[in-house]
């Protein structure tokens, strides 16, 4: 125990630089301290926005007390989807993988360590929703004080089953990887495949409830044959049932050593087979072909790009969905798109799409990670007789080339299929073009103010990395409070005016963030080694 | 060719210096062997010669140009070899090697000449279609060896270059280093093997808690004892 201890709390540490944050100067800390403190209350009363319309539509309808019920269960959601995502990566693909193997310390423990780690990142994202959840319904609910030691046991053991769920998946992934020496695009087309199945699943869930509710007598029933741990939760928030509770907590305990123990048998074997390379070995002089400085380092950022599936599937997951939003708007028309997306007959598509871009461009932004994947490597930058910006350049054209051409591509699709006009369509490209400029710059300019160039594993830069999540989730909380006001005074406010203020702060962004990244920027990348 | 004028580097916010007034110059075709224990400030200073690390006191000049001011023209002239070969494992060596080249713009013909040479002489030529991941660590360490050497730098700077290496792969670098000095390379490098600071170098310096204890050519320093007798009584100091 004191093994898996240790192991946790260097792992934790490590990540998120706790000694270093805090041995910082003040003036430093508040700024931080200020920066987080934003990003953290804008989540969260975004959150509360959003638990609190939920449970004015179930009071209306008297279903108020389904309301804990239905946010575990979109919770225990959301850290399975999280979990898929890295997985794979949180287990398996780790630098200290030898060191720790080299030590006397049993697989299990090691595996457990790292599944602890997933879960109390788990742990702590499901507490975004959940927080709001419990302030809402007590508002609304004259609960005993029994309810909240209740949910607050439910909620620590919550996302347990799921990671594990998300585990599996990440398990069965790496182990056919390993069958194949390690191939990236095999976890690529994996990681891929199964998200695509999810995302089916999800599609076809009103017909799956359907068939479950047809095939049982009531809602309990239901939730007891096909969602048992949910079925034992809502006895527990409903009923108050302490025997649940405890059978509750065996089975989460359960699964998780259950799951721990199996996977650690062949945990060492598939590490080792995923490290292996296969190698040819007959190289013989040929031809060299030369290439410009620049094509060199775009080249070079390309191929490191390509090398790390969990970098390519982090961030390409905003792309693929409107590409295949595009290729979905082929198969159905207009009106059903509206319904969708709740936007009414006479909805604007074009007023959802300019959203739709600036979103998926922050979110897909691989910039953010760009410094901190050099990680060990970044002697080779600085000691090559070239100039911060080129390195700077080579890393927004990567981003800008992933983004680009499949947002436009998807935009030249729904020209066609959502009747939008020549002007529509040039708009909407122009804020593709600024706002995939202002996303790269701003990742790149935020990775360089906190890099992280010690990370095991890339999942760490890639996921839970200061730069990589203040690179997503500011700009989501600016993007959320702008969409929520225009929401409020949309109605005095015209929508073109609306657009050119967004393509003129787009453009102003980008002049800012240029100056700052031929300034500051260079300045700093001087001092990160 | 490599002039250090009252260097100083103090890291974050201790006021302890790394490197305290380091003063030092090295002419061409020399070989400079710095020595001293860990943590005495050697790698301080070549991350500083080679730019890896900002400083705030002192000047380095390479070949009359301040590393400070005129970084990229500095850069042309040097190589560096660090102590640990973390290179691009998503690469290919010879994607590496040419990715190399071709920033320090080496003519087309001249890459895949040089290439050959010193992939041969290190023997690592048939491997280098393969993935710098699939590399052992002296695989790597004889790839950025290459690196180094084929854009013909006029200072080399090399940080522990003998960890990692085969014997037979030591000593071809030896003889090279001795030839690249033959046509006025100079050669700047750390090393915890004194014996080959001996046998190698025209030059040594030997630091201490940060600061340059002796300086001068190997003969002025040993006198009629060895190297590594003169290191242990000065660490005793």
């Amino acid at each position: 125990m004191k093994s898996l201890y240790l192991l946790l709390k260097t792992r934790l540490l490590n990540t998120y630089n706790v000694k270093k944050v805090f041995s910082g100067s003040k003036k430093k800390l508040i700024i931080y301290g200020v920066i987080a403190l934003y990003i953290i209350s804008s989540l969260f009363i975004t959150s509360y926005e959003m638990v609190s319309n939920l449970a004015n539509a179930l009071s209306a309808y008297q279903l108020i007390s389904y309301m804990p019920i239905t946010f575990f269960i979109v919770s225990s959601f959301m850290t399975f989807m999280f979990t898929v995502y890295n997985a794979k990566g949180s287990m398996f693909n780790s630098n200290d993988n030898d060191l720790l193997f080299s030590m006397p310390i049993k697989p299990t423990i090691i595996l457990g360590s790292r599944l602890i780690y997933i879960y109390l990142w788990n742990l702590m994202t499901s507490l975004f929703l959940m927080a709001p959840a419990f302030v809402v319904y007590a508002m609304k609910v004259n609960v005993p004080y029994i309810y909240y030691f209740l949910s607050l046991i439910v909620f620590i053991l919550l996302p347990i089953i799921p990671t594990v769920l998300a585990s599996i998946i990440g398990y069965i992934i790496a182990y056919f990887t390993s069958k194949k020496g390690g191939k990236n695009w095999v976890e690529l087309i994996l990681s891929f495949a199964f998200v695509g199945l999810i995302y089916y699943v999800i599609g076809k869930i009103d017909v799956i409830i359907d068939f479950i509710v047809t095939n049982s007598s009531n809602i309990e029933n239901t939730l007891k044959w096909f969602f048992y741990p949910i079925y034992l939760v809502f006895q527990i928030i409903s009923s108050y049932d302490l025997g649940s509770l405890l059978i509750f907590i065996v089975i989460n305990i359960s699964v998780f050593v259950a799951f721990t123990y199996i996977l650690s048998m062949n945990y060492k074997k598939i590490i080792m087979k995923l490290q292996e390379d296969k190698t040819k070995s007959n190289y013989s002089m040929k031809n060299l072909k030369s290439f410009s400085i620049s094509k060199n380092l775009y080249f070079k950022e390309l191929k490191r790009y390509f090398s790390s599936p969990i970098y390519v599937f982090n961030t390409s997951v905003g792309l693929i969905m409107i590409l295949v939003a595009s290729i979905a708007s082929i198969f159905y028309d207009k009106s059903q798109i509206l319904a969708v997306f709740d936007l009414g007959a006479n909805g604007e598509i074009f007023n959802m799409l300019v959203v739709a871009i600036i979103f998926v461009t922050f979110l897909s932004n691989t910039t953010s990670s760009s410094i901190s994947i050099e990680g060990r490597n970044m002697w080779i930058l600085k000691t090559l007789p070239i100039h911060p910006r080129q390195i700077f350049n080579g890393k927004i054209l990567l981003n800008l080339s992933l983004m680009i051409p499949i947002i436009y591509i998807s935009l030249l699709i729904m020209y066609f299929t959502l009747n939008l006009t020549l002007i529509e369509v040039a708009i909407l490209s122009l804020i593709a073009l600024l706002s995939s400029c202002a996303s790269a710059q701003f990742g790149l300019l935020t990775n360089l103010k906190f890099p992280k160039m010690d990370a095991v594993s890339d999942v760490v830069i890639v996921k839970r990395s200061a730069s990589a999540m203040i690179s997503i989730f500011l700009p989501m909380a600016i993007i959320m409070a702008s969409v929520g006001l225009y929401m409020n005074i949309g109605d005095v406010i015209n929508f073109n005016m609306v657009v050119v203020f967004i393509i003129s702060l787009l453009l102003i962004i980008n002049f800012v963030e240029h100056y700052l990244l031929n300034n500051w920027g260079i300045k700093r990348f001087k001092k990160i080694s | 060719m490599l002039r250090i004028v009252n260097f100083s580097k103090t890291y974050g916010n201790n006021k302890k210096k790394a490197v305290d007034n380091l003063n030092l110059e090295i002419k061409k075709g020399e070989i400079f062997g710095f020595i001293g224990h860990n943590g005495a400030g050697k790698t301080t200073t070549i991350k500083a010669i080679v730019g890896i690390n900002d400083f705030d006191e002192g000047d380095i000049l390479i070949d009359g140009l301040s590393i400070k001011t005129n970084d990229i023209e500095c850069k042309k002239k040097i190589a560096y070899i660090p102590d640990n070969p973390d290179i691009y494992s998503s690469l290919t060596g010879i994607s590496y090697l040419n990715f190399i080249a071709d920033i320090y713009e080496v003519e087309a013909k001249e890459k895949e000449e040089l290439i050959n040479k010193y992939a041969t002489m290190f023997e690592i030529l048939p491997n280098l279609g393969d993935l710098i991941s699939t590399y052992s660590h002296g695989m790597k360490q004889k790839l950025v060896i290459i690196s180094a050497l084929i854009h013909k730098p006029q200072l080399l700077v090399l940080d522990e270059p003998f960890v990692g290496l085969d014997p037979k792969s030591s000593f071809a670098l030896k003889q090279v280093m001795r030839e690249m000095c033959k046509e006025g390379t100079s050669i700047f490098f750390s090393s915890h093997v004194l014996e080959v600071v001996e046998k190698l170098c025209d030059k040594v310096g030997i630091i201490g808690k940060g600061k340059l204890i002796k300086y001068g050519s190997v003969k002025d320093i040993k006198g009629d004892k060895d190297l590594e007798s003169i290191f242990l009584e000065l660490d005793q100091e």
